[in-house]
């Protein structure tokens, strides 16, 4: 599946590397001591027994990135099946380089699995292709590459799920080809002692539009990098995510925007909300390069914090190379609003059903836009339950 | 019904009542007038929980409860019913989801079936004809972009359709047109029973001329300092507040 000579590489990089240590400015907020400390073994293949998000049918299924399962979708294939292989080769480890980042080096060095879509040029895939990925202690490597050719269009559902306390090390790479248009959803769900670690890499060509839904709800530390470069001219990205934690759990969201060429928009809205003792981290950042005139970007990262001891770190990171550009950034951290907390309350609704519409409120717009029927409700309904804990 | 004695409230280090005492009696319709930050809105509060008052002297009774000791949503679930003086605009929760959320909850502390989406439905069509209010706007965020009368009309229709026992409007005819203010009058008419209790804050005659009052209060300076029948209020309407510099607080 992967290319040995590759594989070596990757390996030296990933020894070469080591694991972030304190004052990494990229781990600036997370510690993954944890992480390294367990030195965990690779897991075992396994059957599938998590179960399917709503509205969807799996179009394959892995345990701790061994394939385990698959359906009849014609645009799903595994990684290492030799029809495929010129396909993979162009793209795989091309979009997510390996060479500055450790887990992603140390994915492209250990993966066993993986699974490929693609999407020949022209076609439009009406159902969402769902992907769900089996953690079960020990390390796993899942691995997915998305190649969507010009204009193409798919819908990706991705879904992160399991139990123990093993680490999944994804790494997810998508192309878009001229025009196509794809729709990325991340439901990372892992169990509640679990780690996760995520990178997701795309790259646009022009005119493509690549929409992004990342929801975090598991895992007692994870950390996702999201990188997209606008490589095409008009293309277009909309990142969106919600991260929505309780008790001692910490997330860590990472994006970064490349805007390398003229006329590409790319928007980011990513909410925050955090009970208990949990620690959310969003850091922002979008590099428009000289000639990338005509550029617009814009990124929002409200966050509503529901307990005392609850926390987050927001950081924008705007860099920017010339002067024909639309920029604009905000993060806010805030309470929820005693005002409707009381509203509410006086009309008999109880507290804890009052904070539930609250929160519901604040974040159910990143879960409506998922549109999966039968998912967005589901997900609606996670967000809103970090309100509705006791 | 409720029964206020000497009740003392202040925020931080300011004294906002001062021995307030009212009693209402099963069907009753008081008027609470007075100046500006005299304490109405302060007592309304109280009266329904909000968080941020300190209660330093004196008691409230409601059907034999200590009032203050409940969660507002006890109060509320128990029949007392505040409509604000200033609604709040709450973007992102359904008015239809949110009024079914609160009449179930009331329903169910008194022991009556939840209504599901379709019956609910048949009687918030039905109460919407009472304050003529757009089937439309249910579909809309509580309160959002609402213009202040039908942000007034949607807490009649609240209370309308929380029947509550005791009912406290702060200021629902302030910012009202002259045919908003007759819809709030009748609705408020309309829910009139023997059973059901109104406390109308208000700094104006009009509503009263469609609510006629059993009883019209003056609150100054935290206190109730002048009570009467409906023609008290007819008086402050000639001659305003001045007086009551001169007059001693009773
Ligand atoms: N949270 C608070 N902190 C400090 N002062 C307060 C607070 N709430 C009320 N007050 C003060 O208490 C006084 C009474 O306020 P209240 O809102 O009860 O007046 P009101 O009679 O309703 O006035 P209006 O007719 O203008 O609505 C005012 O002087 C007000 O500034
Ligand atoms: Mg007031």
């Amino acid at each position: 599946m992967i290319d040995p000579a590759l594989r070596e590489q990757a390996l030296a990089r990933f020894g070469a590397l080591g694991y972030p240590q304190r004052g990494d400015e990229a781990f600036k907020y997370t510690n993954v001591a944890p992480i390294a400390e367990r030195a965990f073994a690779p897991g075992e293949p396994g059957e599938p027994r998590a179960a399917t998000l709503p509205g969807l049918e799996a179009a394959m299924v892995f345990v701790n990135g061994h394939l385990a399962g698959r359906g009849a979708s014609p645009y799903v294939a595994p990684l290492g099946a030799p029809e495929h292989r010129a396909l993979v080769q162009a793209h795989l480890a091309r979009v997510a380089a390996f060479e500055q980042f450790v887990f992603c080096a140390e994915n492209t060095a250990k993966a066993t699995d993986g699974a490929l879509v693609h999407v020949p040029a022209g076609t439009s895939v009406e159902a969402p292709l769902h992907v769900r990925f089996e953690a079960r202690g020990g390390a796993g490597y899942p691995r997915l590459l998305v190649v969507a050719g010009a204009n193409s269009r798919v819908q990706v559902v991705e879904h992160h799920t399991g139990e123990g306390e093993g680490l999944a090390n994804a790494v997810t790479e998508i192309v878009c080809g001229p025009g196509a248009s794809v729709h990325h959803v991340v439901v990372q769900d892992q169990a509640p002692s679990a780690f996760h670690i995520g990178r997701v890499a795309v790259r646009q060509d022009r005119d493509s539009r690549f929409v992004s839904h990342h929801l975090t709800f598991g895992a007692a530390l994870s950390r996702t990098d999201l990188r997209v470069c606008l490589d095409g001219e008009g293309a277009e990205c909309t990142l969106e995510g919600a991260f929505a934690l309780g008790g001692t759990q910490h997330a860590d969201n990472d994006t970064f925007v490349d805007h390398a060429k003229p006329g590409a928009t790319s928007r980011e809205l990513y909410k925050g909300v955090l009970n208990g003792r949990s620690h959310g981290v969003f850091t922002g950042r979008v590099l428009v390069r000289p000639g990338a005139t005509q550029t617009s970007a814009q990124q929002s990262n409200p966050n509503l914090l529901l307990s005392k001891s609850a926390h987050v770190d927001t950081r924008p990171q705007l860099e920017i190379h010339n002067n024909d550009v639309k920029c604009t950034h905000g993060a806010t951290i805030g309470r929820l609003d005693a005002d409707s907390l009381f509203f509410l309350r006086a009309r008999g609704i109880d507290f804890v059903e009052a904070r539930r519409l609250l929160v519901a409120a604040f974040g159910g717009e990143i879960a409506e836009r998922v549109a999966v029927p039968g998912l967005c409700e589901w997900l609606y309904e996670r967000i809103a339950a970090v309100g509705g804990a006791q | 019904m409720l029964e206020i004695r000497n009740l003392h409230a202040r925020v931080g280090d300011h004294d906002i009542l001062k021995g307030l005492s009212l009693t209402v009696n099963p069907g009753e319709v008081h008027a609470i007038m007075g100046p500006n930050g005299s304490g109405k809105s302060t007592l309304a509060h109280v009266l329904a929980g909000r968080e941020g008052y300190e209660i330093t002297e004196g008691e409230v009774v409601f059907e034999g409860r200590n009032l203050l000791e409940l969660a507002p949503e006890l109060r509320a679930r128990a029949g007392v019913f505040l409509a604000f003086q200033y609604p709040v605009e709450i973007p992102g929760i359904g008015n239809a989801y949110f009024l079914r959320t609160a009449a179930n909850a009331i329903r169910q502390a008194r022991g009556l079936e939840e209504l599901d989406a379709a019956d609910f439905l048949r009687v918030m069509r039905e109460k919407l004809k009472l304050v003529k209010l757009d089937e439309k706007m249910m579909q809309r965020s509580v309160n959002d972009g609402f213009s202040g009368g039908e942000k007034k009309r949607n807490e009649i229709l609240q209370m309308a359709l929380l029947e509550p026992k005791l009912a406290i409007l702060d200021e629902t005819d302030s910012g009202l047109d002259i045919d908003a203010l007759k819809i709030v009058g009748d609705g408020v008419t309309a829910l009139r029973s023997p059973a059901r209790s109104f406390i109308v804050i208000t700094h104006y005659q009009r509503l009263l001329d469609h609510i006629t009052p059993d009883f019209v209060h003056v609150l100054y300076q935290g206190r109730i300092v002048e009570s009467g029948d409906a023609s008290l209020a007819l008086e402050l309407e000639k001659h305003g507040y001045g007086w009551l510099e001169k007059a001693p607080a009773r």
